[in-house]
């Protein structure tokens, strides 16, 4: 017994000293740790030795480290944050791409989505610019060129900016979130509720007007707003949406959205909107229109979760009665990255009555009726800033029959 | 027995001190030093008040002065940095930021520069300055000339539990 005590003791040191040396190595790889294999001395003086040359060495790493360094940059002048110096930013976004439907007339073809030109400006630490130009491609195969955004923005503090110009309104999340670049958003085209006025959409999407942004001190609930002022839109569907130098009517639109983004829930995202304008028709009768929204979204670098529900009430109807009419919508969209490979899923539904003043009467645009469906689909970044998408729709719509359509894009930034 | 005993279990003793002394150098040598300028009054970050820093979500510091990141190119400490406090992968964060300026969002990416060295004369040089370097490289003992570490979440990166290391 005693014979086995001895023999643990003198082992212990040893097979200690081993474990938490290799420990100490693991720990500081990557800095050329020094050897700290321990020697057997026998006697205190030699342990304390052995510090001083551990201390040494690293010491030693240390010097050698910072003579590796590059000499010292000069004194570096202001943060060139906000600087003019670096005035002018460009990005290019792009798509082209392939879709076939069995929907006639429509017929499979190559396509050229979008060319859009971003760029931004600091004109001084608070005052900057923002332009973005879109060539867009007609179904008449004209390409015409459009100021989608044109803004100038004066930002006093985190909790106060305001822009003036044509904006994306702030009307749910999705508008702002993703804007015309195909490359930023998952899917192949954006959820109806939010198309665009060239692909059919009914919502007053783009504003010219004032919008003021910012935070709002509210502790942990981390609150963001937006109120905006602006022309509104023209009650047509299928035109120009914005009234961009003249407005029908003295009244303007309002809107304001808050949102919530707390850091105790990393990615969560959750808020409302209401939107209220007059839409002055041929006869100059005032309808109102109040668009209601909210939205719960999550997000990180793995998954994508938005869900976005709406409601729209005009006051009115085609028919020339009067009534009040309330058009549903919503969509879900959930994606999961896999490495470069996102498969998403989509689905929407919307349903304007057929009497609607603005969404049903086929002299004010497309009717937009009732349409419902999903879609499957999978994007592959294959470079940093290359995406390729392909997406199968099947959409039910009132009135017309089932269709599946089949898309590729290929959505690019430079 | 014992007289046999004796200088073992000395060694053994001697051993374990060695290493709980060495162990919280070994721990902070892989840690990620935050560093601001030696005149900013912040002794303390949480988690999230560093990454609304870093992602410009916060622009101004309570001073007054606008805050300015800074971190070296393509080094380790900064990979490690994005996942843990911005949980974010460097291509995630350059879309982050491209986005966040295609949102109209006055979002600024952090300053880049080449070397430690660099991002240290840029914090002294600048108030509103912050950034990160690998636990070695930070001395404080002086020598680091007018820049100062940061707790993060109430840790220095010596102590235990200090979350920030590659």
């Amino acid at each position: 017994m005693i014979k086995l005590l001895h023999w643990l003791f003198q082992k212990l040191p040893s097979v200690l000293g081993l474990a938490l040396c290799v420990g100490f190595a693991l720990v500081t790889h990557g800095q050329q740790a020094p050897d700290v294999a321990p020697h057997q001395s026998d006697s205190d003086q030699s342990l304390l030795q052995r510090i001083n040359e551990l201390e040494a060495k690293v010491k030693q790493l240390q010097e050698k480290q910072a003579a590796d360094m590059p000499a010292p940059a000069p004194a570096v002048e202001e943060p060139r944050v906000n600087s003019v110096n670096d005035r002018l930013k460009l990005n290019v976004f792009g798509d082209v791409g392939f879709e076939t439907a069995d929907l006639k007339p429509s017929a499979n073809t190559f396509e050229i989505g979008s060319l859009d030109l971003f760029m931004t400006a600091h004109l001084s630490e608070k005052v900057s610019a923002l332009a973005e130009i879109l060539f867009l491609s007609s179904t008449d195969n004209t390409i015409t060129p459009d100021i989608e955004r044109l803004l100038l923005q004066y930002r006093h503090n985190d909790y106060f900016t305001a822009a003036i110009g044509r904006y994306h309104t702030s009307i749910g999340y999705y508008n702002t979130a993703f804007h015309q670049g195909s490359w930023f958003q998952t899917t192949v085209d954006r959820p109806f509720m939010y198309a665009f006025d060239d692909a059919g959409g009914f919502l007053p999407l783009q504003e010219v007007g004032l919008t003021t942004s910012g935070l709002i001190p509210s502790g942990k609930l981390e609150l963001s707003y937006v109120a905006e002022v602006g022309n509104g839109r023209n009650q047509l569907l299928g035109g120009e949406p914005a009234q961009n130098a003249q407005d029908t009517n003295n009244g303007k639109s309002f809107n304001v959205a808050l949102s919530a983004h707390p850091a105790w829930l990393n990615g969560v995202d959750l808020g409302f909107s209401i939107y209220h304008d007059y839409l002055t028709f041929s006869d100059n009768i005032n309808h109102p229109e109040l668009i209601s929204t909210i939205h719960f979204v999550y997000l990180n670098s793995t998954y994508e979760f938005l869900n976005e529900a709406m409601l729209v009430r005009h006051v009115g109807s085609s028919t020339g009665a009067p009534g009040v009419f309330h058009t549903p919508a919503f969509y879900t969209q959930f994606s999961r990255r896999i490495k470069s490979y996102r498969p998403y899923f989509r689905y929407e539904y919307i349903n304007a009555g057929a009497n609607e003043p603005i969404y049903g009467d086929p002299t004010d645009g497309p009717v937009v009726g009732r349409r419902n469906g999903a879609s499957v689909g999978l994007r592959y970044d294959f470079t940093e800033h290359t995406a390729f998408k392909l997406q199968y729709d099947r959409a039910q719509r009132r009135g017309v029959p089932s269709s599946n359509g089949l898309d590729t894009q290929f959505a690019f930034t430079f | 027995m014992t007289t046999k005993l004796m200088p073992v279990m000395l060694r053994a003793i001697a051993l374990m001190i060695l290493c709980l002394v060495m162990a919280p150098l070994a721990l902070a040598g892989d840690a990620i030093v935050v560093i601001v300028n030696a005149a900013n009054p912040v002794d303390n970050l949480s988690t999230a008040e560093l990454k609304k820093l870093f992602l410009s979500d916060r622009s101004h510091w309570d001073t007054g002065k606008s805050v300015a990141p800074v971190m070296v190119t393509g080094s380790l400490e900064r990979a490690a940095f994005l996942k843990t406090v911005c949980r974010m992968s460097d291509a995630d964060f350059s879309k982050y930021f491209l986005q966040a300026a295609f949102t109209g969002k006055s979002a600024t990416p952090p300053k880049e520069v080449p070397s430690v060295a660099a991002l240290k004369s840029f914090i002294v040089s600048s108030p509103g300055a912050i950034g990160f370097v690998k636990a070695l490289d930070f001395h404080g003992d002086g020598s680091d000339g007018g820049v100062k570490a940061v707790k993060i979440d109430g840790l220095a990166a010596a102590d235990p539990g200090y979350k920030l290391r590659m």
